[in-house]
C-alpha cells in the first residue's frame, strides 16, 4: 500500500505522504516528541542541565523541576494530544475537514461547565479539596452537552453539512459566552482571576494532583477513539454506506462524540481553552501519513502533544520571568493555517 | 437461500412509497430491477439493505428476518452500491477498495484486489486519489468496492449484491464491462439484483426482470415476459416497442 510515488505528480502533498513508510513517519514523529519533552524540561525561567534532568541537581533545581515543570510538560502533552485526537475524530465523524472542538463550540462547553463550577461550587458547599476531580467532571458534562446538542440539531435540521455544523458552532459559542459574560458579572475577584485563566489558556497549575484524573480521562477515551479507526474510515464513504459494510452508524457516533467530549473536557478543565490544536494538528498528521485513521490518530496524537508542548515553551520563555497564555501563541500560528485551510478545500 | 421481501409496504408520511411488494434475490441469478422514475426502485433496494424497515411486510436473508442480524453479519452476506456521496479526504483508490473488504487476510484481499481490478478496468487508477476522478471512474471504483465485499466469502456460501443504478455514470463499452462484471458475480453464485434504467441492458444481461410501478410489482419474469410492448408503455407513460432482433439474437427496446 506504501509504495513508491504515483505517476501523477500534481501538488507536493501528493507525493510527500508516503515517501518513507507510513508507521516509520509515526516513529520519528515519536522521536521529535522525545526531543520536545527534553527542550521543554530544560528550557524556562530557572535553567537547567541535563544533569538536573537525569536527577542530580539539589534544592531549587530539583523542586522546580519535579513540582512546577515536569507536570506543567506532561500536561501540555496530555492536554494537546486530547485536542488533536478529538480533532482528528470530530473531522472524520461530520466528513469534514472545518470541524474542531473549539469551533463547534466543545471547548466553550467544557469552558462553561468549569466556570460553573468555579462560581457556583463554593455554594453547593463542595470543599476545595473536591476541586481536582469535581472540576473536570463539570468540564466534561459542558463538552458532552454541546457535542449531543450539535449533533441532534445537525442531525434533525440539515445534516452535517459545513454551514450547519460552523453556523451552529457560531450560536453556541455566543450562547457560551453569555453565560460566561454572566459569571464574569457577578463573580468575586479570585473568582475573576480564574475565569480569565479558563479564558486564555495555561498549563501553569499543573500539578500532579490535578494531572492524575485528567490523564486517566484522556488517555482512556484517545484509546477507544484509536479503536474505533476503521468505522470511521468507513463512515467517509458515507453512512448508507459505512452501515451497508457492518458499522452501527448510531453507536460510532455516540461513542466518537462522548470520547471526543470526554477527552477535550478534561483538558479544557486544566488547562483552560487552547485554541486551534484540534484544528490544525489533524491536517498536519494528514499530510504527512494520509487519510487512514489506523495511521492518522497516533500521529495526531504524537504531533499534538509535541507541538502543544513547544507551544507552552514559547508562551513561559518569551517574556520570562512573565508569562503569555498559550493559547496566543496557538492562536497565532494556527489561525493563519486555518484561512490557508480555507482557500485550500474549497469545492472544485 | 434467498433474499426475500414479503409484501413490504413502506410509506413517508402520507405518501405510499411501496404497496405489498415481494420479490426475491436468488443466488446465481441476476434480476434487474426497472421502471419510471419514482417507481420506489431505491426504496426497494434501501428495505433489502436493511437501511429502514418496511412499515409491514418483512425482509428476510436466508431465512432470518433482517432485524435479527446486526449490521456486521449483514454486511458479510450481502453488499450494496448505492448512489455514493463525495469522500472528503484525500484517500487513495486502493484505500477505498480495502475498505470493501470485510474479512480475510492481506494476501487474499492483494489477490482478489487485483483480479477484480483488472476485470473493472480499474487497475491503472490504484494509485490515483480518489477525489482527482471523474464520474465515470468513480461508479467503477465503486463497483468493485462492492463487489469485493462478497466476492470470495466461504466459497459457496449464498450472498448478495445489490446495485441501485451501477451504470449511470458510464460510457457504452464501461457499461458493457460493468454488467459482464456483475454477471460473472452471478456465475460465483452471488444473488445479484441491479436497478438499471436501460432497458436493452435489462434484456440482455438479466435472468429475470421485476418492473415496478406506483410502488408496486407490474409484472415479473424473464426479461421476454416482462418486456411486452402494452406493460412497458402502461408502466412508463409513453409508447415503447419490443422486437427480437434477428442478427443480435436479443430483444431490442424501442421509444
Amino acid at each position: 500500500m506504501t509504495q513508491g510515488a504515483p505517476a501523477a505528480a500534481a501538488s507536493p502533498a501528493t507525493w510527500l505522504p508516503y515517501l518513507p513508510t507510513r508507521p516509520a513517519l509515526i516513529g520519528v514523529l515519536g522521536l521529535m516528541l522525545v526531543a520536545a519533552v527534553v527542550a521543554a524540561l530544560a528550557h524556562g525561567a530557572v535553567p537547567l542541565s541535563f544533569g538536573h534532568l537525569l536527577g542530580a541537581g539539589d534544592g531549587l533545581e530539583r523542586t522546580v523541576f519535579l513540582e512546577i515543570r515536569a507536570p506543567r510538560v506532561v500536561l501540555a502533552g496530555l492536554a494537546g494530544t486530547a485536542l488533536a485526537v478529538s480533532g482528528t475524530a470530530l473531522q472524520g465523524l461530520f466528513r469534514n475537514p472545518l470541524a474542531d472542538p473549539g469551533l463547534i463550540g466543545v471547548s466553550s462547553g467544557a469552558a462553561v461547565g468549569a466556570i460553573t463550577m468555579i462560581v457556583l461550587g463554593s455554594a453547593l458547599g463542595l470543599g476545595a479539596g473536591s476541586a481536582p476531580y469535581t472540576l473536570p467532571l463539570a468540564a466534561v458534562a459542558g463538552a458532552a452537552l454541546v457535542t449531543l446538542f450539535l449533533y441532534a440539531f445537525a442531525n434533525r435540521y440539515g445534516h452535517f453539512s459545513v454551514v450547519t455544523i460552523l453556523l451552529v458552532g457560531i450560536a453556541v459559542n455566543a450562547l457560551a459566552g453569555v453565560a460566561i459574560g454572566i459569571f464574569q458579572y457577578v463573580s468575586d475577584d479570585g473568582q475573576l482571576r480564574s475565569l480569565v485563566f479558563w479564558m486564555m489558556g495555561s498549563f501553569g497549575r499543573a500539578t500532579w494532583l490535578l494531572i492524575l484524573p485528567v490523564a486517566l480521562l484522556i488517555a482512556a477515551a484517545s484509546w477507544i477513539l484509536l479503536r474505533h479507526a476503521r468505522p470511521l474510515d468507513l463512515l467517509q464513504l458515507g453512512e448508507p454506506q459505512a452501515f451497508h459494510l457492518g458499522v452501527d452508524v448510531k453507536r460510532l457516533k455516540r461513542r466518537v462524540i462522548f470520547c471526543s467530549a470526554t477527552a477535550v473536557g478534561a483538558g479544557v478543565a486544566v488547562s483552560g481553552i487552547v485554541g486551534f490544536v484540534g484544528l490544525v494538528v489533524p491536517h498536519i498528521a494528514r499530510l504527512l501519513v494520509g487519510p487512514e485513521h489506523r495511521y492518522l490518530m497516533p500521529a495526531a496524537a504524537t504531533l499534538g502533544a509535541g507541538l502543544t508542548i513547544l507551544a507552552d515553551l514559547v508562551a513561559r520563555t518569551v517574556t520570562a520571568p512573565a508569562e503569555i497564555p498559550v493559547s496566543l501563541v496557538t492562536s497565532a500560528l494556527g489561525a493563519p493555517f486555518f484561512l490557508w485551510l480555507i482557500a485550500r478545500v474549497r469545492p472544485r | 437461500m434467498t433474499l426475500t421481501a414479503r409484501g413490504a409496504s413502506l410509506r413517508f408520511g402520507p405518501a405510499t412509497v411501496l404497496e405489498e411488494v415481494s420479490l426475491d434475490v436468488v443466488p446465481g441469478v441476476v434480476t434487474a430491477l426497472v421502471g419510471p422514475n419514482g417507481a420506489g426502485k431505491s426504496s426497494l433496494v434501501r428495505l433489502l439493505a436493511g437501511e429502514m424497515a418496511p412499515a409491514c411486510g418483512e425482509i428476510r436473508l436466508d431465512g432470518t428476518p433482517l432485524g435479527r442480524l446486526d449490521p456486521f453479519q449483514q454486511a458479510t452476506r450481502r453488499s450494496v452500491m448505492g448512489q455514493s456521496a463525495d469522500i472528503v479526504f484525500d484517500f487513495r483508490v486502493e484505500e477505498v477498495l480495502r475498505m470493501g473488504w470485510v474479512r480475510g487476510g492481506p494476501d487474499e484481499l492483494a489477490r482478489t484486489t487485483r483480479e477484480l481490478a483488472r476485470h473493472g478496468a480499474i487497475d491503472h487508477l490504484l494509485p490515483r486519489r480518489f477525489r482527482t476522478l471523474s464520474g465515470g471512474e468513480r461508479q467503477r471504483v465503486q463497483l468493485v468496492r462492492a463487489l469485493l465485499q462478497v466476492w470470495c466469502l466461504d466459497g459457496e456460501a449464498p450472498r448478495y449484491l445489490l446495485l441501485d443504478e451501477p451504470t449511470s455514470s458510464l460510457d457504452l463499452s464501461h457499461e458493457l464491462l460493468a454488467l459482464r462484471l456483475v454477471r460473472r458475480a452471478a456465475r460465483r453464485r452471488i444473488g445479484v439484483l441491479v436497478v438499471l434504467h436501460d432497458l436493452n441492458l435489462a434484456a440482455r444481461f438479466a435472468d429475470r426482470v421485476v418492473l415496478l410501478a406506483d410502488g408496486a410489482v407490474r409484472s415479473e419474469g424473464p426479461p421476454d415476459v416482462v418486456f411486452r410492448d402494452a406493460a412497458l408503455t402502461n408502466a412508463y407513460g409513453t409508447r415503447i416497442q419490443v422486437e427480437r432482433h434477428e442478427t443480435l439474437g436479443r430483444l431490442v427496446v424501442h421509444t
